[in-house]
């Protein structure tokens, strides 16, 4: 048996028969049923790259479906990196279970030893001699052939497509302006749909004076409990309604905790403790010979997909089709049919891209708008669309997160104790089939939000792949004042951010230089070559003394299971505005098998340019009355002008399995950037986002002998 | 009924006056092209040229155009930029791409062979939020230099 059919993809196990994956088609190309979607991410070329690899097939031979309840398996989430390991294997080993039965078939209709069979160029062939298509084959296959796992999947030195950097199947479209997002679906009949939101978070209806209103265009005002939505004709229309509606509504306000002292606040409402790695560090943290101490903190913080989100659906014949960007339209399903009080199978969910989300945004929400509004005015297609500032105040956020670490060294200058207590809410608020999740449905029914509780989110990335000798690592659980779910990598910034800090911070007081240091406490090859690459692509000298230019690295592994990464950072501190620039970041990669490199690197750099966004500029913040978050003044993010030069290196593994490595380059960047600004100036942060006001006022509370270090 | 210049052609729209040109571009002409993100100006998604200038339809009303000549991404000249924009792959999920590639041939119709920082300039009110920027400055970067060397060897 092979490697890769050892880890045997339990998806399997619930979608056993080839055809459920894939289907040859009468002009020989063939159709593959992936159940996890295009985020952006490219997965839909990789996958064609491993399922015409398997198959023999000219790229071009392959139509990847789109993914709707009706054809497609229920993957779940497309989420946490996960889909090529998954579902890249699923398909890897369902081609190679139909490239074998086509043998087999070819073998038994031309009466010829399998031996002699050969699949090459999308034909087939005995020796030289060709003798048909696939598609002729179709007859002398077994229609319910099951995927064993036991053929083994080609060799990595014969792969021609696999590893080669591939251009993606869908930008052809993208650059031409055609419809590829959900938002440029023009249905037949469609009319426009928008809901009446309060313009400050969390606010309630607290009444709506419709007398002598009058709404041009309007199709149905839709009101069930303190659910509000409108239908429209026209887009500007229902553009304009709602404006005047909104002045109609009175609300009635929730106020917030002060945001200047937030994690005060939230350290008061922990209600549960998780132990991550049990561990006893008093004892040994009383005799070390140096011993350490800091915390850190990240703010709430949002996705902002470039527009906000949109849903069609249609209510027809007693069947409800919903056309939406979430990242899982099988647990959206369930949702739904829980909130609508409607059997499941009468719900077909068809998944069209949207912009870019990063995780749990408003799509899922933005569906059960739709879906209660096309309830309303059955037989058209209503469109709904969210305006910017309802995306940036009604998604779900990534919570904001407390770190403390306790840190002692021997001494031999290497760690001995470790104590690491992380603060959180959960970090997972999907919909999934509770009926609860979507804001729709707490409006109609006057209910709050369950909280989820704890959940792995929060504590990911919280246990790191250093020995730390005696290490204790706890993840505290609040239950905070937001709506939170997840944002790209989830916990694992937070924490990674603190991690690599204060790793850095020991580096100092151990008086060693913060790549050796990490060496020093790193079994793991793979993370060695990473560090060691990157340390060499950045001519990594051994630390001298602030010299207003820093040179910072982070490492991590993201989940601690998947892509091994590295970052320097290179940036200098402008000394009159504080100003970060950072001039280059470097980044090394090792994700085991690379499917398309072009694609890997693309992901990577996107989770760095994240990364740099989240570390320098993003967080939510809210008066008391929860006003703020209006437009992209309010809720700043990284642009063209601040870009950085990015380098990017992978390391190939073509014998080994696939690592996700989706969101394995945010993590290191908050850390590798405080790092190299510690690095060039002598201060270090330990609060993001890293703005010149935080520094200005960090340099204000430095004690003497810290300040002899700062350089600016 | 208005009456506009487009993408070389001349079309008759229903639309209100003041109706902000996205809508009309999207929804009546069936451009969609041309893509909605923040519909306030800060976005840059829906960049279109009008009489070779960028500008953003979501903050353009439908009758100050009346006489104007507009390009949208589907009537776009410039295919060098698109062609450079695959070469370069500059997409992730591609939703900006659209806006960014009409600043671009704004950008390069007054400065055929812009500097780094100058494109970057150009681009400073275009967001992309899957961080695709360096692909995106480089393609623009390529595109400027072989266009401009392939004009001067005409
Ligand atoms: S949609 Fe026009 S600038 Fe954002
Ligand atoms: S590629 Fe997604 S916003 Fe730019």
């Amino acid at each position: 048996m092979s490697d890769l059919a050892k880890h045997f993809p339990p998806i399997l196990t619930k979608y056993p028969l080839v055809k459920s994956w894939l289907k040859i088609n009468p002009d020989n190309t063939v159709s593959v049923f992936p159940g996890k979607v295009e985020l952006g991410q490219g997965i839909r070329t990789a996958l064609a790259q491993i399922v015409a690899e398997e198959l023999e097939l000219p790229l071009q031979q392959i139509c990847i479906s789109e993914v709707t309840t009706q054809d497609s398996p229920d993957e779940g989430y497309t989420a946490g990196s996960a889909s090529l390991e998954q579902s890249g294997l699923a398909l890897r080993l369902a081609a190679a279970q139909l490239r074998e039965s086509l043998r087999r078939a070819a073998a038994l209709r031309y009466e010829t030893p399998l031996e002699l069979i050969d699949l090459k160029d999308g034909k087939v062939w005995q020796n030289e001699t060709f003798l048909c298509g696939y598609a002729e084959l179709k007859d002398w296959l077994e229609p319910d052939e099951t995927i064993s796992g036991q053929i083994a999947p080609k060799s990595p030195n014969t792969h021609k497509l696999i590893g080669q950097a591939t251009q993606r199947l869908d930008i052809l479209a993208k650059v031409k302006g055609e419809a590829s997002f959900l938002h440029d679906i023009r249905l037949p009949e469609m009319v426009h749909g928008r809901i009446l939101r309060p313009t400050v978070y969390g606010a309630k209806l607290k009444s709506l004076d419709i007398t002598g209103l009058e709404l041009t265009g309007l199709i149905r005002l839709e009101r069930q409990g303190n659910f509000v939505g409108l239908v429209c004709q026209e887009e500007y229309q229902a553009v304009k309604a709602l404006e005047k509606l909104t002045q109609r509504a009175t609300w009635e306000t929730f106020e917030l905790p002060h945001f200047a002292n937030i994690h005060n606040h939230l350290r008061a409402l922990v209600t549960e403790d998780v132990v991550v790695k049990e561990g006893n560090p008093e004892a040994t943290l009383e005799r070390s010979e140096k011993r350490l101490e800091a915390s850190y903190t990240t703010p709430y913080q949002a996705h902002t997909s470039v527009a906000p989100s949109c849903a069609i659906a249609l209510f027809k014949d007693e069947h409800l089709t919903v056309w939406t960007h979430s990242q899982g339209i099988y647990p959206l399903r369930r949702e739904l049919a829980k909130l609508l009080n409607r059997p499941e199978d009468s719900l077909t969910l068809i998944h069209k891209e949207g912009p870019g989300c990063y995780g749990h945004n408003g799509a899922d929400d933005v569906a059960a708008d739709a879906a209660l509004l096309a309830l309303a005015v059955p037989g058209k297609p209503v469109r709904v669309l969210w305006s910017l500032e309802q995306e940036l105040q009604h998604e779900p956020y990534s919570p904001a997160m407390m770190l403390d670490i306790k840190a002692g060294l021997a001494a031999n200058g290497k760690v001995n104790v470790w104590d690491f207590t992380g603060l959180t809410d959960t970090h997972v608020g999907r919909p999934g089939g509770t009926g609860d999740r979507l804001r729709a449905g707490w409006e109609r029914s006057g209910t709050q939000l369950k909280w989820p509780g704890p959940s792995e989110g929060g504590y990911r990335n919280a246990e790191t792949l250093y020995n730390l000798g005696e290490a204790k690592v706890t993840t505290k659980f609040y239950q905070g004042p937001l709506r939170v779910s997840a944002l790209r990598t989830l916990g694992a910034f937070a924490n990674t951010f603190a991690n690599e800090s204060f790793m850095d911070e020991l580096a100092y007081l151990a008086g060693s230089d913060p790549v050796a240091f990490r060496l020093e406490h790193l079994d793991d090859r793979r993370a060695r070559a990473v560090i060691e690459i990157a340390a060499q692509k950045a001519n990594w000298q051994a630390h001298a003394s602030p010299s207003g230019q820093g040179l910072g690295i982070a490492f991590a592994r993201y989940k601690n299971v998947k892509a091994y990464v590295a970052q320097i950072v290179k940036l200098t501190l402008n000394s009159e505005t504080a100003e970060i620039q950072i001039e280059k970041v470097i980044t090394v990669c090792d994700a085991g098998q690379i499917i398309n490199p072009d694609g890997l690197k693309n992901q990577l750099e996107g989770g760095t340019v994240q990364g740099i966004s989240r570390t320098l500029y993003e967080e939510v913040h809210f008066d008391w009355d929860g006003d703020g978050m209006h437009d992209w003044d309010a809720y700043r993010v990284i642009g063209f002008e601040t870009i950085p030069e990015i380098e990017t290196f992978l390391i190939d593994q073509p014998a080994l399995p696939i690592l996700g490595a989706g969101e394995a380059s945010m993590p290191p960047m908050a850390a590798a950037i405080a790092n190299a600004l510690y690095d060039a100036t002598g201060i270090r942060m330990r609060d993001l986002p890293i703005t010149p006001e935080r520094i200005k006022k960090r340099l204000e509370t430095l004690s003497e002998t810290e300040l002899e270090k700062v350089i600016l | 009924m208005l009456e506009l210049h487009i993408n070389g052609q001349t079309k008759r729209v229903q639309a209100e006056a003041e109706t902000p040109f996205i809508y009309v571009l999207r929804n009546e002409l069936g451009l969609v092209g041309t893509k909605q993100g923040c519909s306030l100006g800060q976005c840059g998604a829906c960049t279109i040229l009008v009489d070779g200038k960028a500008l953003r339809a979501c903050e353009t009303a439908t009758e100050t155009l009346s006489g104007k000549s507009i390009v949208t991404i589907e009537g776009l000249k410039e295919t060098f930029l698109q062609d450079a924009f695959i070469a370069e792959q500059a997409a992730q999920c591609g939703y900006c791409i659209s806006g960014i590639i009409m600043t671009a041939a704004a950008l390069l119709r007054t400065n055929p062979k812009p500097g780094k920082q100058e494109i970057k300039t150009a681009l400073k009110d275009n967001l992309c939020r899957c961080g695709t920027h360096n692909r995106i400055l480089k393609a623009i970067e390529k595109a400027s230099q072989t266009h401009s060397e392939s004009v001067r060897h005409v």
